[in-house]
């Protein structure tokens, strides 16, 4: 498992590199101490996991994050700063107290073991999906692109429906679409972008059109042009 | 007793006495009977003006709320005269609106029924005084009572603020960080350092229970946490001290320099990629010793900080050191500077 640990103290960052010693499977392939020197070494090394401070000189972790087109699986290290483990509880993203009991960070690393036991093609075949995260008010989350419903446009901002989240994301649905698989994902109005995997019916609208009907009960309505090209190629 | 209530008190009284001396004459006419009424409508209009003055001379001279006691002869002094013009007043209107019925009888009488009624204005006037010492008196007490409990909130709240502005755990859960980091890699920095941190924990926690300590006590503690934070931060942080060792009996709230020296990490070398300077100086003025914490960088202006830090240590010093001590904050030359001032006219100095 390749690591890339982001941190702005000498100090704390030994004491990873120490506690990951443990491990034989661990290789630590970068070390930045601060948010630029970070997004660099993630987008080179492209690492399978980053232990990644939140305060840093030029930024925070989130930020960090923001940045990175796809980025990959984080687990967050501080020491206390009430405002952002309260972030991390109600996201349910994986965060590590310091200074780090040994305990929690084999916990950690188990749990991103089987995450690549379990997709370990999907990780190699789809680099360009991967995650995204997104940062709505005081909650975060960072969760695979293929587990996203809906897309939803809403100005510059779009609107992401999964697992009964609906945040809000500063990207428009043009910037999104570029990094969506056109085989999972289908463009069906001039707003609208969904995951073909939570289809569960379609019906006809008064119009001439297609409704989809998703998981949850979501109705998205097709354009009366898509709705011609889908007949057209879901008849091929 | 507020203007408002003044003005009510004020009206009724001399209304109530308008009446009861127009009720209780008898009149022959019609005409007779609103001729006295207007003198009497005239003579309350005085009596109101005459009492408001004096009341403005009171509280101008302060003669009831000397500490000393009261100084009846100027006092009675005043009495007397306000008793005269309110007469003279009588006399003037009972000529304007009553052609001078007053005058009708032979002067001895004339005369003593003049003594009489500077006796009975005296009166009035002496009772319309002691009802407004009384009510002064009792307004007061509940301003004391006011003030006695802000006092003690204040001071409760001294402590509680001196005891939130011991360590934070930002700072306490890294430096146990650095400091297992350090035993594999410098048993004796890592012994070091717990030391610095023991010391920096004793002097936060005894800060709570004395309201002043020694400069170079505060400066000590303030020393052992940069030193802490120079673990974290490396070169980052550069530190130079320039104390006269002929100030560092000077009295100031514990935590204080503290407070300043947190925010100079946080604002200062936190934010900073390469090597941030922090400096402390302290030296004499006119009237006053001034200690200054300075970081480079520029002053936080968004949203991260709070200023509560700041704000508890103004408060606390303003509370123990008195007016005129204070924290002044300023950017210059790249430089923040957080400088705090002690005068010697200050409690803290006056111990000292």
């Amino acid at each position: 498992m390749n690591i890339v640990i982001v941190d702005d103290e000498r100090l704390a960052r030994n004491e990873l590199r120490r506690l990951l010693n443990a491990h034989e499977d661990v290789c630590v392939v970068g070390e930045a101490a601060c948010v630029a020197d970070g997004i660099r070494a993630v987008e080179r090394m492209e690492p399978d996991l980053v232990l990644l401070d939140v305060q840093m000189p030029d930024g925070s972790g989130f930020d960090l994050l923001q940045a990175l087109s796809a980025p990959p699986p984080v687990v967050f290290t501080t020491a206390h700063d009430q405002h952002a483990v309260r972030a991390f509880q109600v996201s349910a993203l994986d965060y590590l107290l310091k200074p780090i009991e040994p305990e929690l960070l084999a916990r950690a690393l188990d749990k991103q073991r089987r995450r690549m036991m379990l997709a370990p093609e999907a990780a190699a075949q789809a680099p360009a999906e991967g995650r995204i995260f997104i940062q709505d008010g005081e909650r975060c989350w960072l969760v695979e692109l293929e587990r996203i419903m809906l897309f939803e446009s809403e100005g510059n901002y779009t609107r992401l429906y999964f697992d009964g989240q609906r945040p809000l994301l500063l990207r428009s649905l043009v910037q999104l679409e570029a990094r969506l698989d056109q085989t999972r994902f289908l463009r069906v109005s001039r707003n609208r972008i969904v995951n073909m995997d939570f289809v569960e019916g379609i019906k006809p609208s008064p119009g001439g059109g297609l409704t989809l009907v998703l998981q949850d009960g979501v109705q998205v309505p097709m354009s009366r042009r898509r709705s011609v090209q889908f007949r057209q190629t879901a008849q091929l | 007793m507020s203007s408002r209530d003044y003005c009510f008190c004020q009206l009724l009284g001399w209304g109530t006495l308008t009446l009861f001396s127009v009720i209780s004459s008898s009149f022959g006419s019609l005409h007779a009977a609103l001729q006295f009424a207007l003198a009497k409508l005239v003579l309350m209009a005085s009596g109101l003006g005459l009492s408001h003055l004096w009341r403005a001379r009171l509280r101008r001279q302060g003669w009831l709320v000397r500490p000393s006691g009261f100084p009846y002869a100027r006092i009675g002094a005043g009495l007397f005269l306000l008793a005269v013009a309110q007469t003279a007043c009588l006399l003037l209107s009972d000529r304007v609106f009553r052609k001078g019925a007053f005058f009708d009888d032979e002067p001895a009488m004339l005369a003593f029924n003049i003594g009489l009624l500077v006796f009975v204005w005296l009166v009035v006037f002496s009772v319309w005084t002691l009802c407004y010492a009384v009510a002064q008196a009792r307004r007061r007490a509940g301003r004391f009572e006011y003030e006695k409990l802000r006092l003690e909130v204040s001071v409760k709240d001294a402590e509680l603020r001196a005891l939130q502005a011991q360590v934070n755990p930002h700072f306490f859960f890294n430096s146990l960080n650095s400091i297992r980091a350090l035993t594999f890699e410098n048993a004796d920095a890592a012994a070091r350092a717990i030391g610095q941190l023991a010391g920096m924990m004793r002097y936060s926690l005894q800060a709570g229970q004395q309201p002043l300590v020694a400069l170079n006590e505060e400066l000590a503690a303030v020393r052992s946490y940069l030193d802490m934070e120079k673990l974290r931060f490396d070169e980052r942080l550069q530190l130079h001290v320039d104390v006269d060792a002929d100030l560092g009996a000077t009295l100031l709230p514990p935590m204080v320099l503290q407070t300043l020296a947190e925010n100079a990490v946080r604002h200062g070398v936190e934010r900073s990629s390469g090597p941030c300077r922090i400096a402390i100086r302290a030296w004499r003025t006119d009237d006053a010793v001034a200690v200054e914490v300075a970081n480079q960088g520029r002053i936080a202006t968004d949203s991260s900080s709070t200023r509560l830090g700041l704000s508890n240590a103004r408060e606390r010093l303003a509370l123990l050191c008195g007016h005129g001590a204070g924290i002044a904050l300023v950017e210059s030359d790249g430089w923040v500077r957080a400088c705090v001032n002690l005068p010697h006219t200050s409690p803290a100095l006056e111990a000292a």
